[in-house]
């Protein structure tokens, strides 16, 4: 899994029907201190999470499918949690 | 899905690994991994340090910690498999995703294009004026 | 599978319920010599790894396949914690590198 910001929520009135009835999130992979780290990208949204929030988003396509509960649907990442605290040890 | 500029035609991107290198599937065993509290689906497993390799035989990208599935040692030049399907390489629930699945005896490779498109070089004892 | 250090835990009341009582750990990819190297991610554990381990840790589906993840939606596991890494004569004279603190009797 990845740490990511939710940076935005995308409306697409014209998808595929797995993804009906769950938000679509635009989230910013990012560095446990907050850096941004690639591209932002979308993830299916399993926990009600908003714009903001540090989430956990996981990116292999059965987790994936099972978190957002849509089996053998085109999803490759969904959000999986909201994260509360990460705590770091000194590197 | 990642972001693209507007307008651009999507390419689509050759399969890599986390760190974003590609991912290739000759690598040379470069030394082993010895863990005791592990899943107990690596019990009695061997755990293989492997570098993966170029057509060339070159270094490319980072290694990787492979199950040996057929006996492969140091130094020698292996192939791999890796997703879901290099837990089928074993039988029982064996959590891996980096498999060793063969050792390599030799690999024959034609010539890059670029110098297959060459101009052919002349024959010794052709007229071919210089 | 990777070799990754354990650098920190991820705190998340709200998840997935089949994530509950699954402790989460940030980690990053380690080189055979043991230095940080690469982008952080998290992976659950399944072997009670402390911080600054050095792990095993599989991707992918197959990380559904260690401990009881078969229908949980992860896609990093650390499988085993990493006792020593030996490298061949090529790489460092023969030499075994230690990777962490000792192993500990766990169970």
């Amino acid at each position: 899994m990845i740490l990511a910001q939710v940076v935005g929520e995308v409306v697409a009135t014209q998808k595929h029907p797995s993804h009906e009835r769950r938000k679509i999130l635009l989230v910013q992979p990012v560095d446990p201190d907050g850096s941004e780290r690639s591209d932002a990208v979308l993830a299916l949204d399993a926990v009600d999470a908003g714009i903001g929030d540090r989430v956990l988003v996981v990116q292999e396509g059965y987790s994936a499918m099972t978190a957002a509960g849509r089996p053998g649907s085109p999803i490759d990442m969904t959000i999986v949690g909201v994260v509360d605290a990460v705590e770091m040890t000194k590197e | 899905m990642p972001n693209k500029p507007a307008g651009a035609l999507w390419q689509p991107q050759p399969r890599r690994n986390r760190d974003g290198d590609a991912v290739m599937m000759l690598a040379h065993v470069i030394g082993n991994v010895v863990s005791t509290v592990k899943d107990p689906g690596l019990e009695g497993r061997k755990l293989l340090l492997i570098q993966p390799l170029t057509r060339d035989g070159q270094p490319r990208g980072k290694p990787l910690v492979g199950i040996d599935s057929i006996g492969a040692g140091f130094g020698e030049t292996v192939y791999w498999c890796r997703g879901k399907e290099a837990s089928l390489a074993f039988t029982g629930e064996v959590p891996s995703d980096c498999s060793i699945v063969g050792i390599v005896d030799t690999i024959t490779s034609p010539p890059a294009p670029a110098a297959a498109n060459a101009s052919p070089k002349p024959r010794a004892g052709s007229r071919r004026s210089k | 599978m990777l070799l990754a250090r354990v650098m920190g835990t991820v705190v998340a009341t709200r998840k997935d319920e089949r994530l509950l009582g699954k402790k989460m750990l940030v980690c990053r990819p380690v080189t055979p010599q043991g230095e940080a190297e690469g982008a952080y991610f998290v992976a659950v554990d399944t072997v009670g790894a402390g911080f600054h381990e050095m792990v095993l840790v599989v991707s992918g589906s197959s990380a559904r396949m260690a401990a009881n993840f078969k229908e949980s939606p992860v896609d990093s596991a650390i499988v085993g914690i990493v006792d020593e890494v030996e490298l061949n004569a090529e790489q460092a004279g023969g030499r075994t590198l230690a990777a962490a603190a000792p192993a500990k009797s766990r169970r």
